[in-house]
């Protein structure tokens, strides 16, 4: 037995280790990641699929939350706007009906409360980005002039109930239909006050009674609507807190899975580097050494 | 004998000898680095003594040849591990070409999900506006393209493991010739009494390439090798090769076959051929059907939750992915059926929380998809129930449907078999006892598989004294994990592959480094070897040159003119 004098193929083997090594620490520091093909790390890698998709989710329901936050805001004020249109109305409709006023008294009451009722139309026409808020889901103004009906408007909308994803399996309700809210059949809103200016206009006290009462009860089925957007704001805001804390658990997630740190990378890099030479200062130094180097040539 | 002829006849003999270790000497340094190559060592011998009157006197020298240097356990060692690590790095490299595939590009299976997941949020947002209408509809597209890309991906790899399998076999028939050749020219060389170390090294290192290409055994008698695959298929006796075939199969990949037409592509192991076979008939097959059943549980899972709605127009949603009926292609043919916005099923049926269905649609990725399937291999015997598998007079088969509580009895007849089942669940389902998609069918292996829509659906096929099968279908899992569970399978066995192939190249090394310390050639010996033969020789022609200048002074002895 003797010594092998063929280092050779060690020492390429070597240099492909050492070299291997060089590149996967500068492609970690170059893309940030320690991870980039599945088999860098089978199970961060597959963990990262589910991140991905709940990161693109996240996102997804951040956005959905502030789009529909400005609808579900206009409808809350609008609404609170209604409130105090109605509460003036039922003043005005409480002093029409102490019969102590001249007919032209009530004829001013009436184009008063003609214009609040053209003021809560206008309302229930609130429109945020094109869409309109008390429509449903139809695009088409959700209340015009129809003097054959009763209340003067038809509504144009439907009764569609938008539930919007904001959460995984999570859908908060974000509007009312305004046939709900201003146009009930039970108690409607556009119905009392056209009732009113009738009765104002006709000096009709018992009628202006009548129409004064349903229009207070009115304000309150208006304010529980409001109040239905207020809980929805609440929801939302708070479910847009948890989602950005998610989106901050998740991106540590995705750290802690594929990421580097950068000083340990930066090391590593270092430690790399300074083999690599190592190993070729070592092969520069071993590969040309023979015993034919030390021999002298025949004189 | 004696005398100065004697002398120079050693003399002649030590020139003799080194000259033929210089010749060795130079044969090494010339053949340091050819593959295969083992040291040849000279062996001299002493002559008998010769006695004179003078005494004893030696004989000389003798040079009795040159001799191989060779580890004979070493080298299978090396023809073994040389197969193993053939088999693992072709692994790898296919599994490095797959897995760019599962790599997060934009392009994959997982950026989609993420896209068409967003896509149907941002719809619940907006239900009826086009633009987000339109986006759901491109995103499902872009996501049956990422199930068509990784779908083609893995099936050229399978393509091209089939391309190896023939180049490799075309290879080995060449090489196998070779060393019935080499292998005849030992075998009468050693015959003959004779060595001849040139082919012997030229054999050894065919079979190590041979090794290379496909696991062998190889055998030796009467100074032949036999060479059979790791199986036993014969490739080389004596000087004999039997060239290995290829066919087409019924599943359109090469089969390889021995001599006798005999299929012997499954028992084929290590080597490249090994490792191609591995990676088309097990690895990638693997892969490919767990894509196909994401794509087809996927797609009909989406589709059911469309049908579940109505589209803006009110009619009954249509069918959002269209997948082939070949469960071997659902991913590769996976595409969206509709292109117009307004035929998207936002719309429930009869609610007034009409949008709610894009609940439904959203709820088909973040929901386990239903795993519908149960064979009876999976049941507590193994014995497989077929069509005609007779079913006990009295027994009682129940399924118990888990989404509606409701229990389907099935009481069988003197003549029922599990046929008569099926056409009892059949009608149980047209009569809605049992919830729409609840079979029972035959897979291609015989064994009966029921399906049904539900996971956690139980069928129970009890004969009077025994249970003949029991199913219990388990709950499947969300898109995205069993794509996870995909992506880790294949980092895996990407991972191990190119690990495998790293340690056995090490152990290779280390085992071509022992064979070189044994059978190599060290340049620094064989230049101190030369200058020791070269010394050797020179002192040698002395000899002579002193012999003859001897045998001059005493051939002068009797003339006159001299001194």
């Amino acid at each position: 037995m003797q010594i092998n004098s063929n280092t050779t193929p060690d020492l390429l083997a070597d240099l492909q280790r050492s070299q291997a090594s060089l590149n996967t620490a500068l492609q970690e520091v170059a893309t940030g990641r320690s991870v980039n093909v599945p088999s860098d790390n089978p199970a961060a890698s597959a963990a990262m699929v589910e991140n991905t998709i709940e990161t693109g989710n996240v996102d997804q329901y951040t956005k959905n939350i502030s789009t529909v936050l400005t609808t579900v805001e206009s409808a809350s004020s609008a609404l609170g706007n209604v409130v105090t249109a109605l509460t003036q109305a039922v003043s005005l409709g409480t002093e029409g009906a102490n019969g102590t006023n001249s007919t032209a008294n009530l004829q001013a009451m009436a184009t008063q409360v003609q214009g609040i009722l053209s003021t809560v139309v206008s309302l229930a026409n609130t429109s945020v980005a094109g869409a309109y808020v008390f429509g449903g889901t139809a695009n088409s103004t959700p209340y015009t002039a129809d003097a054959s009906s009763s209340t003067g408007y038809t509504y144009n909308g439907n009764s569609d109930q938008t539930s919007v994803a904001v959460g995984d399996n999570l859908s908060i309700q974000v509007n009312l239909p305004g046939s709900q809210i201003f146009s009930s059949s039970s108690n409607s809103v556009l119905g009392s006050l056209s009732s009113l200016v009738t009765a104002l206009q006709n000096g009709d006290t018992s009628g202006i009674e009548t129409a004064t009462n349903s229009l207070s009860s009115a304000i309150a089925t208006v304010g529980n609507q409001q109040a239905f957007y207020t809980n929805a704001e609440t929801q939302l805001n708070s479910q847009e807190t948890f989602l950005q804390q998610d989106t901050v658990s998740l991106a540590s997630q995705a750290t802690n899975l594929v990421g580097i740190s950068l000083s340990t990378a930066a090391t590593d890099l270092t430690q790399a580097e300074t083999q690599n030479s190592a190993v070729l200062a070592a092969t520069a130094k071993v590969l040309p050494d023979t015993l034919l180097n030390y021999l002298q040539a025949p004189s | 004998m004696g005398g100065l002829n004697a002398t120079l006849s050693i003399g002649m003999q030590a020139l003799d000898a080194a000259q033929g270790a210089i010749d060795a000497t130079s044969n090494n340094i010339a053949n340091a680095d050819t593959a295969g190559y083992t040291e040849e060592v000279v062996q001299f011998s002493e002559n008998p003594l010769s006695q004179s009157e003078n005494g004893v006197t030696g004989g000389g020298v003798t040079m009795d040849g040159i001799q191989s240097v060779q580890d004979e356990l070493l080298d299978v060692q090396i023809q073994q591990q040389t197969s193993q690590e053939s088999s693992a790095s072709t692994e790898s490299a296919s599994l490095q070409q797959i897995q760019t595939y599962f790599t997060t590009t934009g392009t994959d299976i997982a950026s989609a999900l993420t896209s068409f997941s967003s896509s149907l949020a941002a719809l619940s947002a907006n239900p009826t506006n086009t633009a987000t209408q339109q986006g759901v509809i491109s995103s499902g597209k872009e996501l049956a393209q990422a199930f068509n890309t990784t779908a083609s991906g893995l099936q050229s790899a399978q393509t091209s493991a089939n391309g190896l399998v023939t180049t490799t076999v075309a290879q080995i028939n060449t090489l196998t010739q070779q060393i019935a050749q080499l292998n005849g020219q030992v075998g009468q060389l050693t015959a003959s009494g004779q060595n001849d170390s040139s082919a012997e090294d030229q054999l050894n290192e065919a079979v190590v390439q041979l090794a290379g290409l496909t696991g062998v055994a190889v055998t030796q008698s009467d100074g032949e090798d036999t060479i059979t695959t790791g199986n036993g298929t014969p490739l080389v006796m004596g000087d004999q090769s039997f060239s290995l075939q290829t066919s087409t199969g019924s599943d359109g990949f090469q089969q390889v076959l021995d001599s006798n037409g005999t299929n012997i592509t499954s028992t084929i192991q290590g080597g490249q051929l090994g490792g191609a076979i591995q990676m088309r008939d097990q690895v990638i097959p693997g892969m490919l059907s767990q894509l196909n059943s994401l794509a087809s549980q996927f797609s009909s899972s989406f589709n059911a939750a469309q049908t579940e709605g109505l589209d803006s127009n009110g009619n009954q949603g249509q069918d959002f992915f269209t997948t082939s009926t070949d469960s071997n292609n659902a991913a590769a043919d996976m595409s969206v059926s509709i292109s117009d916005p307004s035929l998207l099923a936002i719309n429930s049926v009869g609610s007034t929380n009409s949008n709610s269905n894009v609940a439904n649609l959203s709820a088909a990725l973040t929901e386990a998809l239903p795993s519908n399937s149960a064979s009876s291999a999976e049941g507590t015997t193994s014995a497989p129930l077929t069509a005609s598998t007779a079913l006990t007079d009295g027994s009682v088969t129940s399924i118990t449907d888990s989404a509606t509580g409701q229990t389907f009895s099935f009481t069988a007849g003197a003549s029922s078999t599990i046929a008569s089942l099926q056409a009892a669940i059949a009608s149980a389902v047209a009569a809605g006892t049992l919830s729409a998609g609840t079979s029972l069918s035959f897979n291609t292996a015989g064994q009966a598989v029921i399906s049904t829509t539900t996971s956690g659906d139980t069928l129970q096929v009890a004969s009077s004294d025994s249970v003949l099968g029991e199913f219990s279908s388990t709950s499947g899992q969300t898109p995205a994990k069993s794509y996870a569970s995909l992506v880790f399978d294949v980092g895996n066995a990407a991972s191990n592959a190119s690990t495998q192939a790293t340690a056995i190249g090490t152990t290779l090394l280390q085992l071509t480094d022992q064979q070189s310390s044994i059978s190599g050639v060290n340049i620094d010996d064989e230049t101190a070897n030369l200058i020791r033969f070269q010394t050797a020789y020179q002192a040698a022609a002395r000899i002579v040159s002193t012999i003859q200048e001897l045998n001059t002074v005493t051939m002068d002895m009797g003339s006159s003119q001299s001194y």
